[in-house]
């Protein structure tokens, strides 16, 4: 929670943004400050200047709105991320980089993290981005009320005033 | 994107996208589908008569309130005649179960049924908070579930109803089956993958009809008809190991949606080569035993819904070759022969089976009979419920005896 707090956003100035509604329920609401509704600007662009699609809008969502401890509730395989991260790691020599507490890890967005790695960790945080842009699996993402498979799941790009919802079907019976 | 049109109406925009057939649907078509599939499941294995009292097991949660939304409107729309009632039980769990209660009890006004709610505090002595206090977090899930189980029925009788019908989905079925799978219970494996299951010993029967339901349909089911039901997780902690099963069920799921349903089925053809285990699990039902029997029979191939539209096209036609087998003894002489053939030297595996038998408690049936100390059905002479709870009231703190 602190790191994402205290870590300031890339500085990019006068970024333009897409103004949208992002909705959490079926339990994930608790991971975001309880709050079901979330009314975010998101940049327009990632830093890469690809348009922002919902790959992006999970990276954003987990640096920015997620609140709790528990990310792997959210996001894919904690454990799976941690450990090809640690193998990747043991490989090289530069740990400073990232924060050391493994809950935390998460929060860094690969894209943040890449310039400053080494070449071998940067190819292995590639390969394991496509995981952490996806939410885990028993989330059903939602694209204005329609299942996000039919919209092109991850490479969706946001439009302005879209609303995304993500529900658990995780919890309670 | 351009917008995807419905496969089935054709004009309205394709809003979801089935899990087992990957069919495009619209919001209205999804409805009916998924609503018209549950009345299929109803009506090819009977699980209902004209004029029945049927409890609903409502814990306020998307499975069962979907449940009753659906029976709800399926009962009225088909005139099956029944009496709805819905049964809650409270496990006496602060700040979890008291605030999914108040689900139940919108939910009761919502789709006008009377509801009952059975504390574990009046049929136990205990809450769940009490027992937490006294063994702590560690294997309280064991005594929840024990009490449950017993609390529904006991429910239902104080009601004087005798099926109670549970919000228990594919997903939930599939990931009993690999459980069971790989705890080796073949046993219970097969008990949880029927419809009906009860015995004439307990008086109460359970069903599941939403058995064949993907959790994700019914989630989308809530969303799009915007039921209202609760979703926390309990509060002390969840079963791992079903946790992990669970997790290897939603990831086969985004391989091979159709996974879930074929893991029920094979669940259920597991089942009918268990040995000891008829494919009726209800062979000692007080109601007409017969009239279980091609509950489960149909209700494998009655389901429908995957023949020929997966790759497991093929496995619905052996499944079908499989019930013209009238018994599992057949099959097993079946098999055996044929290994004996393919390969002579090799006496071993036919003599598997009988070890196997003798020793191993998952063929064993179970006998029944009743617990001696609060009369509910048992296969031991005291039932788990008493033996847990004797343990309980020996370690009730002195304060509270």
């Amino acid at each position: 929670m602190s790191a994402a707090a205290t870590q300031a956003p890339p500085a990019v100035p006068a970024v333009q943004t897409i103004p949208i509604t992002v909705d959490f329920s079926g339990g994930l609401e608790m991971l975001f400050s309880n709050q079901r509704r979330h009314s975010l600007d998101v940049p327009a662009a990632d830093d890469e200047g690809n348009k922002s699609n919902i790959g992006f809008l999970v990276r954003h969502l987990c640096s920015t709105a997620l609140k709790d401890p528990r990310t792997d509730l959210f996001v894919l395989d904690h454990h799976m991320y941690v450990s090809s991260l640690s193998l990747s790691l043991s490989l090289t020599h530069t740990l400073s980089e990232l924060p050391s507490h493994l809950g935390s890890e998460i929060h860094v967005s690969p894209l943040d993290a890449r310039p400053m790695m080494p070449r071998r960790l940067r190819l292995v945080m590639l390969i394991r981005s496509g995981s952490v842009s996806s939410s885990r699996p028993g989330i059903l993402v939602l694209i204005n009320d329609a299942d996000w498979e039919l919209e092109g799941e991850e490479a969706y790009e946001l439009q302005p005033g879209d609303n995304i919802l993500f529900v658990s079907t995780l919890h309670g019976g | 994107m351009a917008p995807t049109l419905c496969a089935m109406c054709k004009t309205q925009r394709a809003l979801i996208k089935r899990p087992k057939n990957h069919a495009k649907l619209c919001k209205a078509c999804f409805i009916t589908i998924f609503e018209d599939e549950v009345h299929h499941t109803i009506t090819s294995s009977n699980l209902f008569f004209p004029g029945e009292k049927v409890a609903i097991g409502a814990s306020g949660g998307k499975d069962s309130t979907v449940l009753a939304s659906v029976l709800k409107t399926l009962n009225e729309r088909h005139g099956y005649g029944l009496d709805l009632v819905l049964l809650s039980i409270d496990e006496g769990i602060k700040g979890y179960r008291d605030d999914s209660l108040e689900t139940v009890k919108r939910n009761a006004l919502q789709y006008e049924m009377p509801l009952k709610i059975v504390g574990y505090d009046e049929l136990y002595g205990w809450t769940m908070d009490q027992v937490v206090e006294t063994i702590g977090k560690k294997g309280n899930c064991t005594y929840c579930g024990v009490f449950r189980r017993q609390a529904l029925d006991r429910g239902a009788k104080m009601l004087g109803i005798k099926h109670v019908v549970t919000g228990h989905n594919a997903d939930d079925v599939a990931e009993t089956v690999l459980m069971n799978l790989l705890r080796g219970d073949l046993s219970r494996l097969s008990r949880s993958t029927s419809i009906v299951t009860g015995d004439s010993r307990s008086e109460v029967k359970r069903s599941k009809p939403l058995k064949y339901s993907y959790e994700k349909e019914i989630v989308l089911y809530a969303h799009h008809k915007k039921l209202d039901y609760f979703s926390t997780e309990c509060i002390y902690s969840p079963e791992a190991f079903r946790g992990s099963a669970r997790s290897l069920i939603k990831q086969l799921e985004r391989v091979r949606p159709s996974a879930i349903l074929d893991i029920v089925r094979s669940g259920e053809d597991m089942s009918r080569l268990v040995p000891g285990e008829s494919s009726s699990p209800c062979d000692g039902c007080k109601t007409t035993p017969a009239a279980y029997a091609p509950v489960v029979e149909d209700d494998v191939g009655g389901c429908g819904s995957q023949n020929g539209r997966t790759p497991g096209g093929e496995m619905a036609a052996m499944d079908k070759q499989l019930r013209e087998n009238e018994a599992y003894e057949g099959l097993e002489i079946d098999v055996a022969s044929t290994m004996a053939r393919n390969k002579a030297t090799q006496n071993e595996k036919p003599k598997d089976l009988p070890i196997r038998n003798g020793g191993s408690k998952a063929a064993t049936r179970q006998v029944l009979g009743n617990c001696k100390r609060c009369g509910y059905m048992s296969s031991q002479d005291i039932c788990q419920a008493c033996t847990l709870l004797e343990g309980l009231n020996k370690n009730r703190p002195q304060i509270q005896i």
